[in-house]
């Protein structure tokens, strides 16, 4: 090892002491204080809460960090995916909504064991991905975007739940937000064996893992079987992930963020790659953990751990960010995004009938729909005074459909990443940020407040993205990873404000799960006139489209200045999401899932690709936004939401056939 | 003198038609009560207290399972969530009056369409006080033409807690109010919150003297409650699993034994309430801390 991986662990290991000191030092003498580990005197208030909380927490947190280090790292060494981390795979979210549907419907399974629910759930999330990845050898492209789906379909699923029983739902959101407080030495126990067993296993695979390493066909050759090497490390990935996330929560970062930093500062061989990786994680995670406790007053009590690692990780990651040094692009193309030869060519034919459909979907859903006395129909009761509400969420529901579709495409024809999508570069994050801010700080709750908010939000996130990527010529992959910053940044806040159990953190929801509520007929010429003039852009650039997925060197070979392209299809992505998110609110998955089910489809040239993929994304809105107020009447559920759901049911059909 | 007739008879026509529609106007005000409807629990609450009977509210099966009392009237519809209530249908119950509180700002845009907005604020920093659930109903009153029925409200609610302040002992220690929302986390209550309110109009004091938000409390870990030589309150609902968890929790039961008395439970009231729920509450914390001294 060289001496910059050592002396950046030594100034980690440093701060920790440093502020173990500074905590041992109060109240009592410090060698009393450090005997309470052991020995607690039991007639001292300090000694006992050092004993069964201080101490306690100290050692669950260097064990977390250790584990989910090492998860992060078999994910990603698996998938071969810098972004692949815990997370990616669903278990988090997979064991969150585990623990929702017991809480609500089974709550002696809870009394049973909090621990095994939220495990179960992890392990059925991994079985999902698992089953719809198969029969592609568990591919590490499919692996991913199997995990994401399921991830936005436990959140679309988790987030109706929430909103429809946020009082009973309150202390998920503490766990959600990964609270470290520990009153015992119980999680410990619990933990230590069984992390360090599955640490060792994982050991046992470090020279199977290198030959993946080198490269696919390398590892096949030299008889390593990939499949079973596969589920064996993601499958010991998952139980680390979920050993953790279900006895203290949900924490986010230390799993992507270890093994990157491992990889930035020069660890490239694999043994010490898992070393370096744990001390990392456990030190990163205790030095944060630390650091909380001692903020002054209140703040230590409302900022759960788990979710400030999230937020102070992401600046982190913007910083090491240009210090990345990143694969150049053709290797990650993947199969979504490879330039198929028998792709499906749009007749001027088939576009009639597509926008004829729209039109016929617009028709018969502002018509029909369940009123205060059942089903009706607006031809038998004459109620023409219905449509005032109707018609304007339903053509605002077309408009951004068509825009988050727009603004997918380009983005994941532009980056090769099928996991990329407006959401996911962060611009709808920056807005829902901007939102956040000004509901929070007592700014304003009103609609304009909020889009002004929001609005400035985005406008930094854009700003940020083009400030951190402009001297790399926009690298996909680093605009990419700058979202997830910003994304996990905004997650972070989220969930310390659901975490605080403010009743007004509910309204935030609803608004984040993307409604189509708050359109108001005033609202919907500029949104139409907007979402004409971008989109007849993205059109145009439809050249660029068609070219730039096929690599740089052949797109500068073609006479196309890669970076200036870049960066206007990435102004016109940000206008596009800006629009789409400040009217219908950060809509999370259209802009992923049509351009996937448009390529489902077999359309696979830009021109086509977009076209489809509009027609798909304003019919799913269409649609979603309808059923949305039908199917738990008179409930209403976000448009968002109900796409998610509809769409990531088709899109795991279509896995399966890819 | 044709067209002097015409005149007349115009201006009596008028004037009949006047005072025929004016009679059937006050008639109605007489006799048809206004139609009202909150999105908000603790302004529905407050109204029916009232006796008013809402048209409609927001998140019914909620508000049976957090405010309980008073009972929802049956006529009283149910138009779905707080955060979205279904517009088409309020809007087919044809409201007169919509009151909502500050949390719902947004939705006037939309609700205004249907009816005339009310916004009243009661959960705020430093407004939660007997004072200001006094001037919280007196202005739903106002706005419902319920005026005398608000002040009827408010005095027998004074003598109700006058009642259950003599029957507390005088010894009690000071509250400490808290809400479990897992084994290691609560919500303790403390200034600005109707719990206290409750408290201290039955004579009791609350131990939690940190700041706490707007909705009068402050989420903690249970580490967080150290050195409060108080009597322990636990608001139901307690989550699944934390009873047994607490059961075999060290600290928790360092922490009882510190404060020298046992941990009581008390059936909860909406957290977030106004004058009924103040008052019920009140009635819960008399019952068990009395049952306590019986023992």
């Amino acid at each position: 090892m060289r001496v910059f991986p050592i002396s950046f662990i030594a100034i980690l290991t440093a701060c920790v002491a440093l502020f173990m000191g500074w905590q041992l030092s109060l109240n009592d003498s410090f060698l009393h204080n450090l005997t309470s580990l052991l020995q607690p005197n039991w007639l001292s208030d300090n000694s006992i809460k050092l004993h069964l909380t201080w101490w306690p927490r100290l050692f669950t947190t260097l064990i977390c960090g250790a584990a989910l280090a090492t998860a992060g790292l078999l994910m990603q060494q698996v998938l071969r995916n810098p972004l692949a981390s815990p997370t990616t795979l669903g278990v988090a979210s997979g064991a969150s909504f585990s623990l929702m549907m017991a809480t609500l419907y089974a709550p002696w399974l809870i009394e049973l064991s909090h621990s095994l629910v939220a495990m179960t759930g992890g392990l059925m999330a991994m079985g999902i991905v698992f089953a719809l990845s198969w029969r592609r050898a568990l591919s590490p492209t499919i692996v991913v975007i199997s995990g994401l789906i399921l991830n936005l379909y436990f959140g679309a699923f988790s987030s109706v739940l929430l909103i429809m029983n946020q009082e009973k739902l309150a202390g998920l959101m503490i766990w959600g937000a990964g609270s470290l407080t520990q009153t015992g030495w119980g999680n410990v126990a619990y933990l230590a064996p069984r992390i360090f067993a599955l640490i060792l296993i994982a050991f046992l695979f470090v020279k199977p893992l290198t030959l993946l390493q080198l490269s696919e066909s390398g590892a096949k050759s030299l008889g390593v079987s990939l499949a079973k090497l596969r589920v064996i490390c993601l499958g010991l990935a998952v139980l680390l992930t979920s050993l953790v996330v279900a006895t203290v929560g949900i924490i986010g970062f230390i799993g992507l963020a270890a093994p990157a930093i491992t990889r930035l500062i020069g660890v490239h061989r694999l043994l010490p790659k898992f070393l370096v990786s744990m001390l990392i994680g456990a030190l990163l995670l205790t030095l944060t953990d630390l650091a909380i406790q001692r903020l002054p007053g209140l703040m230590s009590i409302m900022i759960p751990t788990g979710a400030a690692t999230a937020a102070l990780g992401a600046p982190l990651m913007l910083w090491l960010l240009p210090k990345l040094a990143m694969r150049s692009q053709t290797h990650t193309e993947t199969i979504l995004t490879r330039h198929s030869e028998q792709g499906r060519y749009l007749s001027k034919y088939t576009i009639w009938i597509a926008l004829g459909i729209v039109f016929t979907g617009l028709f018969i859903f502002s018509s029909l729909s369940i009123g205060n006395n059942g089903w009706s129909w607006i031809f038998t009761t004459h109620n023409w005074s219905v449509l005032e509400w109707r018609l304007p969420r339903l053509l605002a529901a077309i408009l951004a459909g068509a825009m988050l579709a727009t603004a997918g495409t380009i983005i994941q024809r532009l980056s090769g990443n099928p996991m990329a999508s407006p959401e996911v570069i962060g611009i709808s994050s920056g807005t829902a940020l901007g939102v956040i801010v000004v509901l929070f700080s007592g700014l304003s709750s009103s609609l304009t407040g909020m889009y002004i908010g929001g609005f400035i939000g985005a406008l930094c996130a854009v700003g940020l993205i083009i400030l951190l990527n402009r001297k790399s010529g926009f690298q996909p992959e680093k605009v990419l990873l700058t979202g997830v910053a910003i994304t996990a940044l905004m997650s972070a806040v989220q969930s310390i404000v659901l975490a605080g159990g403010d009743p007004r953190s509910y309204q935030l929801l609803a608004w984040l799960a993307g409604t189509t509520y708050y359109v108001t007929t005033d609202a919907l010429i500029p949104l139409t006139t907007v979402t004409i003039i971008l989109i007849a852009i993205g059109f145009i650039c439809h050249r660029w489209l068609d070219i730039l997925p096929l690599g740089e060197a052949s797109t500068r070979a073609l006479g196309i200045n890669v970076s200036r392209s870049r960066m206007l299809l990435l102004l016109l992505v940000s206008g596009l999401t800006v629009s789409a998110t400040l009217v219908v609110g950060p809509l999370s998955f259209i802009g992923l899932m049509a351009p996937h089910l448009a390529r489902l489809l077999g359309f696979s040239r830009a021109k086509e690709h977009l076209v489809a993929s509009i027609m798909v994304g304003s019919t799913l809105m269409l649609f979603s936004d309808w059923l949305g107020r039908q199917i738990l009447y008179p409930q209403d559920i976000p448009t968002g939401m109900v796409a998610s759901i509809i769409g990531g049911l088709y899109l795991m059909w279509g896995l399966r056939r890819l | 003198m044709g067209k002097d007739f015409i005149k007349m008879k115009h201006s009596k026509i008028l004037i009949i038609f006047f005072a025929f529609f004016a009679s059937n106007i006050l008639h109605a005000e007489q006799t048809k009560p206004l139609r009202v409807m909150s999105i908000d629990w603790t302004q529905t609450e407050t109204l029916i207290a009232l006796g008013i009977k809402p048209i409609a509210m927001a998140q019914q099966s909620g508000y049976e399972a957090w405010v309980k009392a008073p009972a929802i009237p049956s006529t009283t519809a149910d138009v779905g969530l707080r955060t979205q209530p279904n517009l088409e249908r309020l809007s087919e119950l044809k409201p007169d009056k919509i009151f909502i509180s500050p949390m719902f700002t947004s939705l006037i845009p939309k609700l205004s369409h249907i009816a005339p907005v009310t916004n009243i604020t009661l959960y705020k920093q430093d407004n939660i006080s007997w004072d200001g659930f006094k001037t919280f109903t007196r202005r739903l009153g106002d706005e419902t033409n319920a005026q005398a029925e608000a002040e009827t409200l408010i005095s027998s609610s004074e003598k109700k807690l006058a009642d259950l302040a003599g029957q507390i002992a005088k010894d009690t220690p000071p509250l400490l109010m808290v809400q479990f929302m897992d084994s290691r986390h609560v919500r303790v209550f403390g200034a600005n919150s109707m719990y206290k309110v409750a408290a201290n109009k039955i004579g009791l004091e609350t131990a939690w003297k940190e700041k706490t938000n707007a909705w009068g409390f402050t989420l903690v870990g249970i580490d967080k409650l150290m050195n409060t030589k108080s009597q322990i309150i636990i608001i139901k609902p307690i989550p699944v699993g934390a009873a047994e968890n607490l059961q075999q929790d060290l600290f928790w039961q360092y922490l009882v034994k510190q404060s020298g008395q046992p941990a009581l439970i008390v059936e909860p009231a909406w957290s977030f309430g106004a004058i009924p729920s103040t008052v019920r509450f009140a009635e819960l914390l008399t019952n068990t801390l009395s049952n306590k001294e019986k023992q």
